[in-house]
């Protein structure tokens, strides 16, 4: 017994050296996963806090972009006014409409924080439970789909965008409506995407446009996700690999608009449904 | 000044040097091989007779904090520990190297000589980035890659490491 305690006094060093190792291997196995709530996050108010006082300093420099960018968007949604169109008849009469019922909300948020040149890129966003952010909503731009939400704190969240290895999700053409599986490679270069598992006899051609479809209840459906660039067929294999040019340029993102499905838990409890 | 208090100061300002200006760095396509790191220089740095269980827990505290900002879960604190626990079989070589070790003043520079520093972080700054870049890849399938952002990460990071020694610690007066 005396020698069992002489012994544990003298690797006391190393026990310590391998509890440490423990708590970070355990925080590494929490947070790491498709869909898992991690311990250790960016959307806490301490790190909130001062990537927001960075951002509000770097938004100085970027306002030329952002003000381009917001009247592009201004011209685009005047065009659809409907001012703009002439009334053929006026002997039409206006009803209250009741085909459409609201399924998608937005709220806007700005990235406080981005990362590109990792394999797991996490985005913070500035905004919150407080504001409305809920796990798994969507996250898009003017120009395309940039994740879904991770993790979610009061006033901030994170977001797992498209460029993390672990991001997955059903994509199809705007021809046609068939799915294939739409993922990040590392050895992708920058920008780029992959579709994979996309039915042979499918008609694809380079420049067409790849989009969300409504299978995760996460995205409205056709929200652009890139432009096919290549595409590569396997002897004997009944898919082919799509390689994609993102339509969103990730370097550049700052504001984003997050989407709320409010249908999205009656869908799961579908999908949850044994079969 | 007291050397708690300069150690506090260094833990902060290595913190918010590496977050919002190392990290901010556009390498351009050199992004996925390069990612200095220099806030391991306070692990390299830390007084040598300090209690070393509350040395390898406040250097796991410096990674955690890391790891708070950049949503790497819990990589930075374990490579941090890794190399806590390892510095003090490398210190004690520059301890015999050297003539005059002052057990007060924070392991810098200009308490060794040059090139035993520059070796002694060399080396623990290679393992903390092999580690690092491990666990980040958690497979031995791109190992190679690994090796090679290691020996290059290593090299950019003690220049950085040594820069920085050179322009914001003064010389200890004998």
């Amino acid at each position: 017994m005396r020698n069992l305690i002489s012994f544990i006094r003298k690797i006391r060093f190393l026990l310590f050296f391998v509890f440490l190792q423990f708590v970070a291997f355990f925080f590494i196995s929490n947070g790491s996963g498709y869909q898992k709530a991690s311990i250790i996050n960016s959307a806490n108010e301490l790190s909130g806090w001062f990537y927001s006082k960075e951002k509000s300093i770097e938004d100085y420099f970027t306002l030329q972009q952002v003000n381009n960018k917001l009247l592009l968007n201004n011209l685009n949604l005047k065009q659809h006014s409907i001012k703009n169109y002439q009334i053929i008849s006026d002997r039409t009469i206006k009803v209250e409409d009741t085909l459409y019922k609201l399924q998608y909300e937005y709220y806007p948020a700005q990235i406080i924080k981005n990362s590109v040149s990792s394999k797991f890129n996490i985005l913070t966003l500035n905004a919150g439970s407080n504001q409305g952010v809920e796990k798994e909503m969507g996250v898009l731009t003017s120009r395309g789909v940039v994740g879904f939400i991770k993790d979610v704190s009061a006033n901030y969240s994170t977001v797992m965008p498209v460029m993390n290895q672990q991001f997955r999700l059903t994509a199809k053409s705007t021809k046609e409506n068939l799915f294939g599986t739409f993922l990040w490679r590392n050895e992708d270069s920058f920008n780029t995407g992959t579709v994979e598992k996309v039915p042979n006899y499918i008609d694809l051609k380079n420049g067409d446009t790849m989009v969300t479809t409504t299978q995760e209840g996460i995205f409205p459906a056709g929200e652009p996700l890139g432009i096919v660039t290549n595409i590569s067929e396997e002897n004997g294999s009944n898919y082919k690999t799509v390689k994609l040019k993102l339509t969103n340029d990730f370097y550049n993102l700052n504001h984003v608009l997050i989407v709320k499905n409010i249908l999205k838990q009656e869908l799961d409890s579908l999908n949850l449904l044994p079969n | 000044m007291n050397i708690i208090v300069i150690n506090i100061v260094r833990f902060v300002l290595l913190i918010l040097a590496q977050l919002f200006v190392i990290n901010n760095m556009d390498l351009g396509a050199g992004n996925y091989l390069i990612s200095p790191i220099i806030y391991i220089s306070f692990i390299l740095t830390f007084p040598v007779k300090f209690n070393r269980y509350a040395f390898m827990f406040i250097s796991f505290m410096l990674g955690l904090v890391i790891d708070l900002f950049s949503d790497t879960y819990g990589v930075h604190a374990s490579a941090c520990v890794l190399i806590a626990y390892l510095r003090p079989s490398f210190t004690k070589q520059l301890e015999e190297q050297a003539s005059s070790f002052t057990e007060v003043y924070n392991l810098s520079i200009y308490s060794v000589d040059r090139l035993g520093y520059i070796r002694y972080a060399s080396v623990l700054t290679a393992l903390f980035l092999f580690w690092l870049f491990l666990l980040e890849e958690f497979s031995f399938r791109y190992l190679h890659i690994i090796i090679l952002k290691t020996v290059i990460s290593t090299i950019v990071s003690v220049l950085f490491m040594i820069i920085g020694q050179f322009l914001f610690l003064s010389k200890p007066k004998n």
